[in-house]
């Protein structure tokens, strides 16, 4: 257990990855193998305070933390890279560009939508806890499987939609 | 969805024949949603007897043998997740998916891995773990309604009786306004009508008619409530008997406790409506269908004018019932935010008194307080912009039947006693519209409701009695063997646990909070079922034991006792109701419960639970312990309090225990030096795995143990609290 959080020297870091585009790390000359990066205040920022950890395979064994990243900008771009291809991966939350149809029925919503990642139809219920709805006309959608989906600005979306998730809002 | 599926697993085996691949050796077949990270799409993973073939959309492949993969694990995101490989130090993505897919996904890594391991695999698809919020069961709108109809002909008499008071009440209510149109102006009041000077006759027949209405809404309103009562006996006893048949995944899931939160009010909404909404909506659409024939048989034309304004109103009404109900949920949402305020402060007190925020406080709950004030202020505005058009609209219903009918009145092609009826009617007419739209959203509500409850009532439970199960005198010997378990998809919890107690036996679970011991006791007493591995009692797996064998051979003493509501002695006695008032006694003499228990002015018949008088901690788990003893079982688990005691009810406690733990199986979850050294051995849990086996002497000297480590900081902390 580290006492104090140590906030990383970019100069230390050296992210690689793998053919599959998994994350790897040699801090300070050493190589940690697989690591996880975790945002701190995933509302807040999403490309400052970066918790960096070592991930062994095994997850019975605690994952350790290497430290916190200030802002991934100050690494150089190359590196810089590297970490937002795999906060896209780990923070993968879909923007919902278009609706085509949206069925309410019995608290529960189905949409039929075109999101930056594809199609895709999901199903929510309980409508109440999983609208949430955040600053400046965003909101995020939780389906009945725990995926989200994120809305960034709900005035700009088709009617139905509207009315469906305005009550919630 | 099911079906896509197959037709898309048809296509996939169609390639892998082109590929050169035996299909009939297939054992499993994935397909996740996802076809590289963070994108939609499809990737086909393929079981097969000696390699795993992945098959990306594309049509590109590669297949990879078991020997060289030394596991196959998932890691969990956000909303998604991979698939990872790994192959001697080398790590690697082999698919990803999003948490749509997870369940089926931690199937098909527990299969591979299996297979890596030359073990074999269970692939049946029925082995995919069910959880209570991976699916969602859609009853469709017209089968809900039916479904929630299919209650109410179990009380025929009650239907029939209520079918026909509402025909009645539908035509007694067209009368009056015929009567004091009609008639009254050309029969009665007119110098050649039939019944001319007749006014008595026809008022007391008004004055009768309105009695009997109102005497047929009262004989209404009781036997729907009757009805209703009973129908909703019946839907809350067949939901309280459905869950308390459920596994316990199913009542620690987030989702499902917001389900069982609204279960009372989702019970009241069908209720509201079967009693209210339906009856009143027959009613009035029997009405409206009534009046409509009637005016048209006298005369269209004016039916037709009478009509127009009739889907504006409708239409006014839906609209502003949607916007009304945005706001109230709106001020609901602000009057508990309030509220919650409130209750901070007031439970905080200390707290924001210590830290000298009263200010802060002050101003939140103001803050709040003012939100919530101007959204009624909203919900006033919106009220009173709405129904003065609606009066102006229907009043110019009335208007348009004046001026035409008036006109027709004129030219003697009505009479003015019909032009009256006919104003009469349109009275009559406008109310049902105005119900029948707010009907729809009653409607909708009792729907929502009903779909909530028939998800619990209908709700699989994952830790069912099998139909043969045995039923065993049980001696108390206990395994585990390779258990595996998680509580959520791909958080193994524990993981391959094995070790026996056999009978007589005490041992001791210790290891540190959240180690994976109490997940241990859930599994033995079968709460939760294994993920893999099993547990054996007297060597007979628990899945084939009954619920009552099983449970009735296990006495718990549990970390946080419940006790229900009741009396002491009722609590004492509730796992064996049939006990004496003297087996109570003796068993609470036992557990040291005795005279605390006789020291209470109402002694054995003190209510205790919600209302009743407050025990200790101590006192709570010596009534759980009286309770254990009077059961009498083979075997006992005690999960002990981290909690420290006084000195004194430890030791009370503790004597309590060596009795309850002789001749008896026990499992001891527990802290104190004082149990441990009594236990027989001591298996040391770390992170979901057994690290340590031995007596206390044992592990307590082994050098850099995981027991000795803990042992040696909880003895220094004594010594601190000793010294100071
Ligand atoms: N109902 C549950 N649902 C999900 N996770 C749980 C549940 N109960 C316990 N856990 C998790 O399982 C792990 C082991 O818990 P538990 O067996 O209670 O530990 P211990 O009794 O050793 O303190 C912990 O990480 C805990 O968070
Ligand atoms: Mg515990």
């Amino acid at each position: 257990m580290q006492e104090k959080i140590n906030f990383i020297n970019v100069d230390d870091l050296e992210f690689y990855t793998s053919d599959t585009s998994l994350l790897f790390l040699r801090y300070k000359g050493e190589d940690l193998g697989r690591v996880s990066i975790i945002r701190m205040f995933p509302f807040k920022y999403e490309e400052e305070y970066i918790v960096i950890r070592q991930e062994n395979y095994s997850r019975f064994d605690k994952e350790n933390e290497i430290g916190i990243l200030r802002a991934v900008n100050e690494l150089p771009e190359s590196q810089a890279k590297l970490v937002f291809e795999e906060l896209k991966k780990r923070y993968f939350i879909p923007e919902i560009i278009s609706v085509s149809e949206v069925k309410e029925e019995f608290g529960s919503a189905t949409w039929k939508t075109v999101t930056t990642a594809g199609e895709r139809d999901f199903t929510m219920t309980d409508l109440g806890t999983n609208v949430r709805s955040l600053a400046n006309n965003k909101v995020m959608l939780t389906d009945v499987y725990g995926n989200r989906y994120y809305i960034p600005d709900i005035t700009k979306m088709d009617d139905k939609t509207q009315k469906v998730l305005e009550i919630w809002i | 969805m099911g079906n896509k599926t197959t037709m898309h697993e048809k296509e996939t085996l169609d390639n892998l024949e082109k590929l050169g691949i035996d299909t009939n050796s297939i054992i499993a077949v994935l397909e996740t949603d996802l076809d590289r990270p963070a994108n939609y799409g499809k990737t086909t993973l393929i079981a097969l007897p000696d390699s795993l073939c992945v098959l990306s959309e594309d049509g590109s492949f590669f297949i990879k043998n078991y020997k060289n993969i030394t596991n196959l694990y998932t890691d969990i995101y956000v909303s998604s997740g991979s698939i990872i490989i790994k192959e001697g130090d080398t790590l690697n993505a082999v698919a990803d998916f999003t948490l749509a897919v997870s369940a089926r996904v931690e199937w098909f890594v527990n299969i591979i891995n299996k297979l890596i391991a030359g073990e074999e695999p269970n692939a049946e698809e029925g082995s995919i773990r069910q959880n209570a919020d991976f699916e969602y069961i859609n009853n469709g709108r017209k089968k809900l309604f039916l479904r929630v109809l299919s209650y109410v002909p179990r009380y025929k008499k009650h239907l029939i009786a209520i079918m026909s008071i509402i025909v009645f009440t539908t035509l007694v209510n067209l009368i009056p306004p015929y009567l004091s149109g009609s008639i009254l102006y050309d029969e009665v009041l007119s110098p050649n009508g039939k019944y001319q000077g007749a006014i008595l006759p026809l008022v007391s027949i008004l004055i009768a008619i309105s009695g009997l209405t109102v005497l047929f809404g009262i004989l209404l309103g009781r036997i729907g409530a009757e009805m209703s009562g009973r129908i909703i006996y019946d839907i809350k006893t067949e939901v309280f008997s459905a869950m308390q048949n459920l596994g316990m995944s199913f009542f620690s899931s987030k989702r499902t406790g917001n389900l069982l939160n609204r279960i009372n009010s989702d019970a009241l909404d069908i209720q509201y409506f079967l009693n209210d909404g339906l009856p009143n909506f027959i009613i009035n659409a029997a009405t409206i269908c009534a009046i409509g024939i009637f005016l048209f048989i006298v005369n269209p034309l004016l039916s037709v004018a009478v009509l127009v304004p009739v889907p504006v109103i409708a239409l006014i009404i839906k609209k502003s019932t949607r916007k009304f109900k945005k706001i109230k949920w709106h001020s609901w949402r602000r009057s508990s935010t309030m509220n919650s305020v409130i209750n901070d402060t007031l439970l905080g007190v200390r707290v924001v008194k210590a830290f000298g925020k009263e200010e802060t406080e002050i101003k939140r709950f103001n803050e709040s307080s003012r939100l919530l004030a101007e959204n009624k202020v909203r919900e006033g505005i919106a009220a009173a912009r709405v129904f003065p058009m609606l009066s102006f609209i229907m009043s110019l219903g009335g208007l348009i039947v004046w001026g035409l009918g008036g006109g027709q009145v004129i030219r003697g092609e009505l009479t003015f006693g019909e032009l009256m009826t006919f104003v009469g009617y349109l009275s009559l007419l406008y109310a049902p519209v105005n119900f029948m739209v707010k009907t729809f959203d009653w409607w909708t509500n009792c729907m929502n409701s009903a779909q909530r409850i028939f998800e619990v009532i209908d709700r699989k439970t994952d830790v069912a009695e099998k139909e043969n199960a045995v039923e065993v005198e049980v001696e108390g010997n206990i395994e585990l063997k390779g258990v595996t378990f998680s509580y959520e998809p791909n958080r193994t919890v524990l993981k391959n646990v094995s070790f026996s107690v056999k009978k007589g036996e005490m041992v001791g679970l210790v290891g540190h909070s959240g180690a994976g011991k109490s997940t241990i006791t859930n599994l033995i007493t079968r709460l939760y079922d294994v993920n893999d591995g099993e547990v054996l009692i007297d060597g007979i797996n628990v899945k084939d034991l009954s619920f009552a064998c099983l449970r009735g051979s296990i006495g718990m003493v549990l970390q946080e006792t419940f006790l229900f509501e009741g009396t002491i002695g009722e609590n004492i006695a509730y796992g064996k109701p049939d006990a004496t008032s003297e087996e109570i006694a003796e068993a609470a003499k036992k557990a040291y419960a005795h005279d605390f228990i006789i020291s209470l002015p109402d002694g054995y018949d003190t209510l205790i639970g919600k209302g009743g008088a407050d025990l200790s901690g101590g006192e709570k788990q010596r009534i759980s312990i009286a309770r254990a003893i009077l059961m009498n079982p083979p075997i006992l688990i005690f999960d002990e309090a981290t909690s420290s005691l006084d000195t004194k009810t430890e030791s009370q406690i503790q004597k309590a225990m060596d009795f309850l733990v002789k001749d008896r199986t026990t499992i001891a979850i527990a802290h104190r030096f004082s149990t441990l050294k009594n236990a027989d051995r001591l298996v040391v849990v770390e992170k979901g795995e057994i690290v340590e086996e031995g007596t206390h002497e044992e592990l307590f000297n082994k050098k850099d143990g995981v027991y000795s480590k803990m042992a040696h900081l909880q003895l220094d902390a004594i010594k601190m609290e000793s010294s100071s």
